[in-house]
């Protein structure tokens, strides 16, 4: 009986020893799944933003050519060997290159926009950079600075020959979109990590803040329509515990005297987003819908048919609503596109993960 | 001699009869302790490490659950937070004790197993499977005590050790122990600091902003009121001064520096048949995260406290028959920068029955209520036994079902925080086989645990705010294999142990397998002895690691092993030891993008009086 058992057990252990020697063999292996081999020519199509994993990993870049027939992930990291960093924000597209702000790394990558062949980065002088916007060979970074300091937000400006900060300019909490208009660049005080309800007008011919418009709370998305800026605005959310619950508002503004035309409330407990135009029609998202509107006439109250969803990034362009989907946050997204005259899905592509914005090349 | 036999009786009683202890101790020699007494521990597994076992492992309680509890454990870079998914589960399934008192995190519920120095304890134990009805809130997976031992046998005892290691390294600890027969003090103290600027293998970058720093103190006193009567006062002081390290994609400032304190007065009565433990306990942890090391003055500040009254007994009826009750009010508040002032208490009260109808065969049932001001918690039982069916075989079995209440950030957390939330449940279900002579022993436990209700952050459609949801539900299906084989031929002393397990974990809703949960995990130990020369070998290995939900992108498998020598130069006096991890100089990742270190090494002096 003794006997019998001890050489079972032994055997197991053996068959045991074996498995575990095949398990380690296995283990020489690599961490991605499915790359393709990098095409090297990214002219024509567009790119999707990925943050990438909450916390740690890289974010990364997918590209879509025109026709929506060939889709590559990790684009940048195909090309280069190397990730771009943790929680990829935003790109900027100056004449031949990509400049991608990598937030939580606070830093910038440049490659060129054509071959995504890295160039380089700017990695001092950012503090939680968000957005950059490109004039006359500068470039303009908006920069939230520390979490746990809400006066330490500025532009950061960066000469493009260089690749330097040569210049900070203050501005309120929460520095987050952009728009160039004429030598002016408007920038949404989204509020960072806390809420704000400005924009700020920065003069680009002596780097100045030149004045401030209070506006609804959380300006989350601009657009310029026929010489004017309209400002969508979110609302205080339910969720804030400093401040009441606030509507949100749409905000008509004169782009010659940088004066408020007209306002748009919305109810209080709405709290629209993404703001986007297709060339005929501003385009906006409120509770898993999507809304048309024609810039002038009272806010809809209908939303569009088969457009509807939670989406974490939407752009429009030439008639095609884009939109993104970062599903659990910690998986892949979709890229789901939208022809506007019918209202009919054309495209459903994946994208990396928490994809939150498209950028056309 | 009489008081050491006063000492085992008093601790064991009433169980010292019928109690198994190899049915659950598995490593090293035994010591029994409190909380996880081992008649309450009847069908579970139970990993004991002794003192020497500490001693020896004085820098790293990671290094020393990896490779002798064989755990997968999540960890941000070397020394930064370290956190356990046991069996499957998430870092606030194992509920940790200190000398029986819940420590893990009233905010964030759970133990950074970084900022604990295994060589402060005498004993500590790892016990596998769902344990709330005995335990509380937490023991989904698993649990972990850790435990100061108080003794009075009138004798003066110490240490001193040092060591150096790579990385500006610098490691010290010492202990004390002082008794009279009636009166006692036990304490230690350690300090552990670091640079821990490794190179990245493979690449020219090294690990940026990883410096640290961890300073503890324990005190413990003990007096003997009568031969039946103890009273004890045990108290840890624990710094932890971390800056958060890097990693591949993200540079970093940040500081972090956790505190914690706490405070025991225990009052132990036993006789025979009767054996009752009053505990009075305080904790106080603070989290102080400075986001930018360059503007120190801009921190959040976090900070849990916590008040226990518990009251534990257990009466023997006779040798067969014997039960155990408790009662715990527990109250907590929590205070800081993200979550307001919120307090919360809790009461629960414990029964449990240990039957022994015959030598061969015993169970235990228990039960346990518990009531909270902040949400419902639900009935808990649970059924263990074992059957020894003869000198060689043992089969063992629990079925329990067990809660994790929701964190203080889970609940008020600004912004998201979710007060509406419920307790995470599961139901536990564990056989266990074994097998042994006098060389080997051998263990294969296969184990299902259903989790429901899991708390998940989740973004919300309110401009995507990330709020805690009862959401997830999870089946984890493992198996676990033990080998542990020791023989001696005349001086030459070997000791074999192979652990192995398989962890099938997988979201209900989408058939995958949860982030950073290996499937597979195994750990090798090989010792020998030679009159006053020790050598170890630990080798380990974990297969990859999801991580993304989709099961799409994973951090690859990895497999490293660790070298010791040591000598005893003059007996009780002085001891060396030298140490080398990742031996093979292996490129891994436990988190993606934050590579671990290449080989290094340590030298370690210890001094005994």
């Amino acid at each position: 009986m003794y006997n019998s058992n001890f050489k079972t057990m032994i055997k197991n252990a053996f068959t045991f020893l074996s498995l575990l020697l095949v398990l380690i063999l296995q283990s020489c292996e690599t961490s991605s799944i499915d790359s393709p081999e990098p095409q090297g020519a990214y002219e024509n199509g567009f790119f999707i933003i990925n943050e990438g994993p909450y916390g740690n990993g890289s974010g990364s870049l997918t590209f879509v050519d025109t026709n929506f027939n060939y889709v590559e992930q990790n684009v940048f990291q195909n090309v280069n060997g190397e990730s771009l960093g943790n929680v990829v924000q935003s790109m900027a597209l100056s004449e031949d290159n990509a400049y991608i702000v990598v937030n939580n790394a606070h830093k910038i990558v440049i490659a060129n926009r054509f071959s995504m062949e890295k160039l380089g980065s700017i990695e001092t002088g950012l503090n939680n950079p968000r957005y950059m916007i490109i004039t006359n060979g500068k470039a303009y970074v908006s920069n939230w600075g520390s979490p746990f300091d809400s006066t330490d937000d500025f532009i950061a400006v960066i000469d493009l020959d260089t690749n330097e900060v040569i210049q900070t300019i203050a501005v309120s909490e929460g520095p987050e979109k952009m728009e160039l208009i004429g030598d002016k660049i408007v920038v949404a005080m989204q509020g960072g990590w806390g809420f704000n309800n400005k924009i700020s007008i920065i003069n680009t011919s002596n780097n100045t803040l030149q004045t401030s418009i209070d506006l609804g709370y959380i300006p989350n998305s601009m657009i310029v329509k026929d010489q004017a800026l309209y400002v969508l605005s979110g609302g205080i959310p339910s969720w804030s515990w400093t401040l009441p619950e606030s509507a949100g508002q749409i905000t008509k503004i004169d782009t010659d005297s940088f004066t408020i035309v007209d306002t748009w409330d919305f109810d209080t407990s709405a709290h629209p987003g993404f703001l986007s135009f297709d060339g005929t029609s501003l385009l906006y998202n409120l509770n898993g819908n999507i809304f048309k509107w024609n810039g002038a006439d009272a806010l809809p109250t209908t939303p569009e048919n088969g457009l509807g969803g939670y989406y974490y990034g939407m752009s429009a362009k030439n008639n095609l609503l884009f939109t993104l989907d970062a599903a659990d946050f910690a998986s892949e997204g979709t890229l789901k596109i939208f022809y506007l005259a019918s209202n009919n899905q054309i495209q459903s592509i994946p994208t990396g993960i928490i994809p939150n914005a498209v950028v056309f090349n | 001699m009489k008081q050491g036999f006063i000492y085992i009786v008093f601790l064991v009683f009433p169980f010292v009869l019928t109690a198994q202890q190899d049915t659950i101790q598995h490593i090293d020699e035994v010591r029994v302790y409190s909380k996880f007494s081992p008649k309450d521990q009847i069908g579970y597994r139970i990993y004991s490490l002794s003192d020497s076992v500490l001693q020896l492992h004085n820098y790293s309680f990671v290094h020393l659950l990896q490779s002798k509890a064989n755990i997968y454990l999540k960890q941000y870079g070397n020394g930064m937070v370290a956190t356990m998914a046991m069996r499957g589960t998430g870092a606030s399934h194992t509920a940790v004790y200190w000398n029986g008192i819940p420590i893990n995190s009233s905010l964030n519920g759970q133990t950074d197993f970084n900022t604990i120095n295994p060589a402060m304890y005498q004993h500590i134990a790892i016990r596998k499977g769902g344990g709330s009805v005995l335990l509380g809130s937490g023991a989904m997976g698993g649990a972990i005590n850790l435990t100061n031992n108080i003794s009075f046998l009138n004798q003066t005892k110490g240490s001193i050790a040092v060591a150096l290691g790579s990385y500006q390294t610098y490691n010290s600890v010492f202990t004390i122990n002082h008794s009279s027969r009636k009166l006692a003090l036990q304490a230690g103290g350690s300090f552990i600091q670091s640079q821990n600027d490794y190179p990245y293998l493979g690449s020219d970058r090294t690990n940026e902003n990883g410096a640290f720093k961890n300073f503890a103190v324990t005190i413990g006193l003990g007096y003997k009121l009568q031969e039946n009567s103890r009273i004890y006062y045990k108290t840890l002081l624990n710094n932890s001064d971390r800056n958060t390290s890097g990693s591949l994609s993200a540079s970093s400032k940040a500081n972090l520096v956790y505190k914690r304190d706490n405070h025991l007065l225990e009052w132990v009565t036993a006789n025979h048949f009767y054996n009752g433990r009053l505990k009075l306990a305080y904790t106080n942890e603070t989290y102080q995260y400075v986001f930018d090391t360059d503007y120190p003055t801009n921190f959040s500040d976090n900070k849990g406290q916590k008040w226990i009254v518990n009251y534990m007994a257990s009466y023997a009826k006779n040798t067969k028959l014997s039960v155990q009750s408790g009662i715990t009010i527990q109250s907590i508040v929590g205070e800081g920068t993200n979550i307001g002032q919120h307090a919360e208490k809790n009461l629960s009260v414990f029964t449990g029955l240990n039957y022994t109808p015959a030598t061969k065969f015993k169970y235990n049932v228990s039960l346990r209520k518990e009531w909270s001001d902040s949400y419902k918690i639900p009935l808990l039982v649970s059924v263990s036994g074992a059957i020894k069916w003869n000198n060689h075989w043992l089969t063992t079995y629990n079925v329990s079902t067990n809660f994790k209440s929701p964190t203080l950030n889970d609940l008020y957390w600004q912004p998201g925080g979710n007060t509406h939330l419920n307790p995470e449940k599961s139901w536990n279900s564990e056989v266990g086989v074994q097998w042994k002579n006098d060389k080997i022993k051998m263990m294969t436990n296969g184990y299902f645990i259903q989790a429901s209700d899991l708390i998940q952050w989740k973004p919300t459609t309110d401009n995507f705010v990330w709020q805690p949801v009862n959401i997830q539900n999870v089946n984890i299906f493992g198996l676990e294999y033990d080998i542990n084989y020791n023989f001696q031929i005349k001086n030459h002393k070997t000791r074999f142990g192979m652990q192995y397990s398989y962890t099938l974990s997988t979201d209900k809703n989408t058939g995958k397998q949860l982030i950073y949960v290996p499937y597979h995990k195994a750990s090798t130990n090989v010792e020998y002895d030679y009159y006053t020369w020790k050598f170890a070998y630990n080798t380990q290995y974990n297969s990859r690691a999801y991580t993304t939900t989709s099961n799409t992108s994973f951090v690859p498998g990895y497999w490293i092993s660790s070298i010791a020598l040591s000598k005893v130069v003059v007996a009780d006096k002085l001891h060396l030891s030298a140490v080398v991890k990742n031996l093979f100089n292996k490129k891994y990742q436990i988190v993606s993008d934050r590579p671990m270190p290449n080989i290094n090494y340590k030298l370690n002096v210890q001094f005994k009086f």
